[in-house]
């Protein structure tokens, strides 16, 4: 999960300092919650650093009508500035304002507003101004800003939103929102089909990262179903989910939602095409050495058609000395052994030596 | 990396930086650095200009005395 989080991180902190996402790629080798620190304490670098003009603005502005002030805003201020203005007011002065302004100004001055002061204004919104406010901003393509508000945005307004988004929108906000605590409730308001129809385009559309975030990002209840109507997929759209876990090394990601699945989903997921490829296997072995997630991998090997789990067993077979010594240590670790004894036996003889001469079996034989 | 690109991008965030940050090479440091600093700028630069901007519409009598009371 630490790759796409680091990916949504760095993402979150390219908008903020406005530069390309690429520029800052070396920061997802960073642990992911450090980065969020990182960008935690920019945003107070950036927003608490306003000029003093700032509050003698907001001062005059507090003796206006808010229908003055919201004109004065539309008219005067733009955007940006007037962002940068109702993060000086109180909270509930600056719904006053919103209120009177029309949506397509308030979705660009949302893109300027400080992070901080979002929860305190929308709690003050009337629900049509935020449903405006969201489809606007979806027109514009703008998921960060989207990601940032959506945890703040009530459920009479979300049952509003969420239907009028199209999936793509969905998966993308669901990638860098500000609250995924809140994710899990937004995907039981979205409904049994609606998560399935989003699952499908995460297929179509090439947003299996995305999505692969949004289920590990959701409750345990939530992340169990939409691993299951995943599994109800097609084979051919399931079998991009492989491949492009393959291509991208997300097999932390996904292995944890497989591990999900009931014994005849997992026969389903065990015999699509791209489980068959030997130079995916390769890359899922090595995969689970890196994250140890022996007891999410174990369960699927067994159940792989023969020819796969041979492919399993050399691959595994053919790692290196560490390697091989990390594979043992974690199924002991776990106590994996009943799982992964067919695994060896499958192994060629130098293989099943070298696993023998590990130090793991020389200390469970003098055990 | 070196402690000085280090001591500028803390300078910068205007707080301690978490410890991995620690491990970024000189050039990575720098990068952050210049980023928040280009960013702070533009959004000073951005603030004055759309207060410029914002003067523009107010009525030629009245904009000289409310830009010595926004800028005084």
């Amino acid at each position: 999960m630490d790759t796409l989080r680091s990916r949504a991180e760095t993402l979150k902190l390219a908008r903020l300092l406005d530069v390309e996402p690429r520029q800052l790629a070396f920061l997802e080798e960073l642990p992911v919650e450090e980065v969020r620190v990182f960008r935690e304490r920019s945003v107070a670098a950036l927003f608490d650093d306003a000029p003093e003009i700032l509050d003698r603005i907001a001062a005059m502005t507090k003796v206006l009508p808010a229908g003055v002030a919201a004109g004065i805003a539309q008219k005067a201020l733009g955007p940006r500035l007037a962002a940068a203005l109702a993060g000086r007011l109180e909270p509930a002065r600056a719904a006053d304002i919103i209120d009177r302004l029309p949506a397509e100004f308030t979705a660009r001055c949302c893109h300027h507003l400080d992070p901080r002061r979002i929860a305190g204004i929308m709690g003050r919104l009337d629900d049509d101004i935020v449903v405006r406010v969201a489809l606007v901003l979806a027109d514009r393509g703008d998921h960060l800003t989207m990601g940032r508000f959506v945890g703040h945005i009530r459920d009479s307004a979300l049952v509003r939103i969420l239907p009028k988004l199209d999936d793509a929108t969905l998966l993308h906000t669901g990638f860098v929102i500000d609250h995924p605590e809140r994710l899990g409730h937004i995907v039981e308001l979205m409904g049994e089909e609606r998560v399935s129809s989003v699952i499908a385009s995460a297929a179509d559309e090439g947003l299996w990262p995305e999505a692969m975030a949004v289920a590990a990002m959701a409750a345990d209840r939530q992340r169990a179903r939409i691993a299951s109507l995943t599994a109800a997929q097609p084979e051919p759209r399931l079998d991009s989910l492989i491949r492009t876990t393959a291509e991208q090394d997300l097999w932390e990601s996904l292995l944890p939602i497989v591990a999900l699945l009931s014994e005849d989903e997992l026969r389903a997921v065990a015999a699509l095409p791209a489980l068959r490829d030997p130079a995916v296997l390769d890359g899922l072995v090595r995969g689970v050495v890196a994250t140890g997630l022996w007891a999410e991998f174990l369960p699927m090997v067994g159940v792989l058609p023969p020819t796969a789990r041979r492919i399993v067993a050399t691959a595994a077979g053919a790692l290196s000395g560490p390697e091989l010594d990390a594979l043992a240590r974690g199924v002991d670790k776990e106590d994996l052994w009943e799982l992964v004894l067919p695994l060896i036996e499958l192994m060629d003889d130098t293989a099943k030596q070298r696993l023998l001469e590990l130090p793991v079996f020389q200390e469970r034989a003098a055990g | 990396m070196s402690a000085e690109e280090l001591a500028l991008l803390r300078a910068e965030l205007g707080a301690p930086l978490p410890e991995s940050f620690g491990t970024l090479d000189d050039a990575q440091v720098r990068l952050l650095a210049q980023a928040l600093r280009r960013a702070r700028e533009r959004r000073a630069s951005g603030l004055n200009e759309a207060v410029e901007d914002a003067l523009t519409l107010v009525p030629a009598l009245t904009r000289e005395p409310v830009r010595r009371m926004l800028f005084r």
